[in-house]
């Protein structure tokens, strides 16, 4: 049966972001060691805020690949409902659930940085509410997945809250900003405003980047479980075909 | 919208064969088609939901009491007739028509599925998005009765006068009621094919809805010290852009949603 | 291969699972215009998933299912008219009397003005015909749901175990409208346990074991009655 042994083998090869795994992982390891000791130690603290500002060189990337996650999510669920490939549908739900973890990191260094430097730990931020929004979002699509057995039917109907979820997002954002914004007692405080040290934009880029190679490192990690999980599905099925004719 | 027919000289011809019968005069094979038949199929769903209304009273006199009740007990909870009566008053009428609507929808969508209702209607020679519309216009309906009889009392309760933000009141009141019941439909009909059933309807929509809340809230909340509309377009406009999305994904998702 | 009558119903190489179930396992099926197919099986054996693919109500996860010519699910909705499904559930409102339903369905697929009542008459449901749905009994709202499936004249009916709750003169009167039915040259695949009351109706038997065809078997003209 050496045909359909290569026919398989190409079928679920690794394929894409799954080759890169260990690449990924080593640059993560590698930036996140050098963001450690850059934010930590070589980068000057900022004037007015003081050490808690350091919070910053990881709260604003997990918050980007917080967004970045479920821009994946859309794109994967807008395919899944054109196609129908499965794939598709694990790549919405390993995003989802990467997503979420790093939406909670943010919910929990923006109070930690909001403590020290406002005062309070939770202020109605326009960005901080969104990004609360976004967390009620992620948490809605995993509780609606847990929900359904049918794996067709479950890829489906998260499709259309990842759509939707997603196309919600800037609308969202405005409806809390002039919400919120309307405010003037509000110190929305803008740190990649103009005028950024260039040791300080620099650390951030690279955590920027050390976070999104994080992600894509995790996000490959997922995927091949999927694969490895449809592989397994596949064998049986084709076991119980060839048992089926009794 | 979807055109509901093609020429009847499209159907491949059997070789040879005649066609069958009938078994009495039925069915023309030229139905018409299009947009007019599709409507005219949402308006007969619709129709039936309110006759099913005029027998159980639960979408409206049933959730109407709940949202009654939601109104009541934040009276006593929440102080009223204080500076910010307008503010509290507009988040206490949408806390109310929220939950009050999706239970309804809930219900109602749970309904169709016991019977194997939804699926007979599925059948039906029409484009499947207007069996969506006929469901969003009866859900409408009922929404805006039960809207009908909340605000009056609301005023009462709060103590809070409508005077010149009347026209802001119903635009707000519109818009909003019209992106609520409709991502409710929408939700509900996954919803009901979950193992929580309806009882997940409201962790589904709460979370994408939020935006429609805001504005709705604050939209009414302006009316009811008497803005105009003209002061809160942009309230206005955000509820435009989000219930054209909401209905654009729901009819594009229905017909994908409702197969097995 | 070209056929010299175009299939009513074709399925071909159909796999449909529900999550880790399979249902059904590369199908083969084709039903000639104007037979009769009686489907049997134990329970689970995919009868009921073969009739909602062929109705349009569910999608295959592989292979290719045709209703004279058309994919049921993509079909112009007006082809849609011409199949009638009658699934476990009655299709029936159960707040709204019979008749209320009747119209409603009527309604929906524009049939003609004797219709409704050419139904009640034949599945003699004058009686229940203004009562609520939920007051009825099984084998009345068997009937009913029945009525609702056949109103349209449809030419491929699709019933899932129409026989269930019907006492022996309910039992008649469906095989006789059954009957009347096929000799207009629709053609009916009906999932049965029982296959006495259409013994001289059926010109073939399918049995499914597994989600694939067991048996395979054409009944043989003599033993096919005259309706």
């Amino acid at each position: 049966m050496a045909g359909t042994e290569t026919l398989a083998a190409k079928r679920f090869a690794p394929a894409g972001l799954l080759r890169w795994r260990r690449p990924l992982g080593l640059a993560a390891a590698a930036g996140m060691a050098a963001l450690a000791v850059t934010a930590l130690l070589l980068v000057a603290p900022d004037a007015v805020q003081g050490p808690p500002q350091r919070i910053f060189y990881i709260h604003v990337p997990s918050a980007w690949v917080g967004f970045l996650a479920l821009a994946v999510v859309f794109v994967a669920s807008v395919r899944y409902l054109v196609t129908g490939d499965p794939r598709h549908d694990d790549l919405a739900s390993a995003s989802a659930g990467l997503g979420v973890l790093f939406t909670t990191g943010v919910l929990l260094t923006g109070p930690l940085w909001a403590r020290p430097v406002w005062g309070a730990y939770w202020v109605w931020d326009p960005r901080l509410t969104s990004f609360f929004v976004l967390w009620l979002v992620y948490l809605s699509y995993l509780a609606l997945r847990r929900q359904v057995t049918d794996p067709v039917r479950r890829a489906r109907y998260s499709a259309v809250l990842g759509v939707l979820g997603f196309l919600d997002v800037p609308i969202v954002y405005m409806s809390v900003n002039w919400w919120r914004g309307m405010h003037p007692e509000q110190v929305v405080i803008t740190a990649d405003g103009p005028g950024m040290p260039a040791a300080m934009l620099a650390t951030l880029l690279l955590g920027l980047a050390t976070f999104t190679l994080f992600y894509l490192y995790l996000l490959a990690i997922r995927l091949g479980v999927a694969r490895a999980r449809r592989l397994a599905w596949a064998v049986d099925a084709a076991a119980a075909d060839m048992e089926g004719t009794r | 919208m979807p055109d509901a027919t093609a020429a009847p000289a499209q159907i491949p011809a059997p070789d040879g064969a005649t066609m069958s019968g009938p078994v009495h005069p039925r069915l023309d094979d030229r139905v018409p088609g299009g947009v007019r038949a599709g409507l005219r199929a949402a308006g007969l769903v619709a129709a039936k939901d309110l006759r099913l209304e005029s027998r159980t009273h639960d979408a409206v006199g049933t959730v109407g009491l709940f949202a009654l009740l939601i109104l009541v007990t934040a009276s006593f909870a929440l102080p009223t007739g204080g500076p910010d009566r307008a503010g509290i008053a507009a988040g206490t009428l949408w806390m109310a028509i929220l939950f009050a609507s999706l239970l309804g929808i809930g219900r109602t969508q749970a309904l169709e599925s016991e019977e194997g209702c939804l699926d007979a209607l599925l059948l039906a020679p029409v484009a499947r998005e207007y069996l969506f519309l006929g469901k969003l216009a009866a859900s409408l309906l009922f929404t805006v009765a039960v809207e009908m009889a909340l605000v009056p009392v609301l005023l009462l309760l709060m103590q809070v006068p409508v005077g010149s933000g009347l026209a802001l009141l119903l635009a707000a009141l519109g818009l909003g009621t019209l992106g609520l019941v409709g991502s409710g439909c929408l939700f509900a009909v996954i919803a009901v094919r979950t193992r929580m059933r309806q009882a997940l309807l409201p962790a589904l929509v709460m979370p994408v809805a939020v935006p429609l809340m805001i504005a709705s809230v604050q939209a009414t909340g302006a009316a009811l010290t008497g803005a105009t509309v003209g002061a809160n377009m942009h309230w206005l406009a955000l509820l435009v852009g989000f219930d054209a999305m909401v209905l654009l994904v729901a009819v594009l998702a229905f017909p994908q949603l409702v197969e097995e | 291969m070209a056929p010299d009558r175009y299939p009513a119903v074709l399925f071909r190489a159909v796999t449909k699972s529900y999550g880790p179930v399979r249902a059904l396992s590369t199908l083969d099926l084709r039903v000639a215009a104007g037979s009769f197919v009686a489907l049997t099986g134990g329970n689970g054996t995919g009868k009921s998933t073969v009739l909602r693919l062929a109705g349009g109500l569910s999608r295959p996860d592989g292979g290719v299912v045709r209703v004279d010519g058309w994919d049921p699910r993509t079909a112009p909705p007006y082809l849609r008219g011409r199949v009638g499904l009658l699934t476990h559930d009655s299709g029936l409102y159960p707040d709204l009397t019979v008749r209320e339903n009747l119209v409603l369905h009527g309604r929906l697929f524009r049939v003609p003005a004797g219709a409704v009542p050419d139904m009640v008459e034949a599945l003699d449901l004058g009686a229940p015909l203004n009562r609520p749905v939920r007051e009825l009994s099984r084998g009345t709202r068997q009937r009913a749901g029945l009525a609702r499936a056949l109103l349209h004249g449809p030419d491929i009916v699709l019933l899932d175990e129409p026989y269930t709750g019907l006492d022996a003169g309910a039992v008649a009167r469906l095989t006789a409208l059954l009957a009347r039915i096929l000799a207009g040259g629709a053609t009916i695949i009906a999932a049965l346990h029982d296959l006495t009351p259409v013994d001289g109706l059926r010109t073939r038997l399918v049995e499914l074991a597994a989600g694939r065809i067991h048996r395979d078997v054409p009944t043989p003209v003599a033993v096919q009655a005259q309706p």
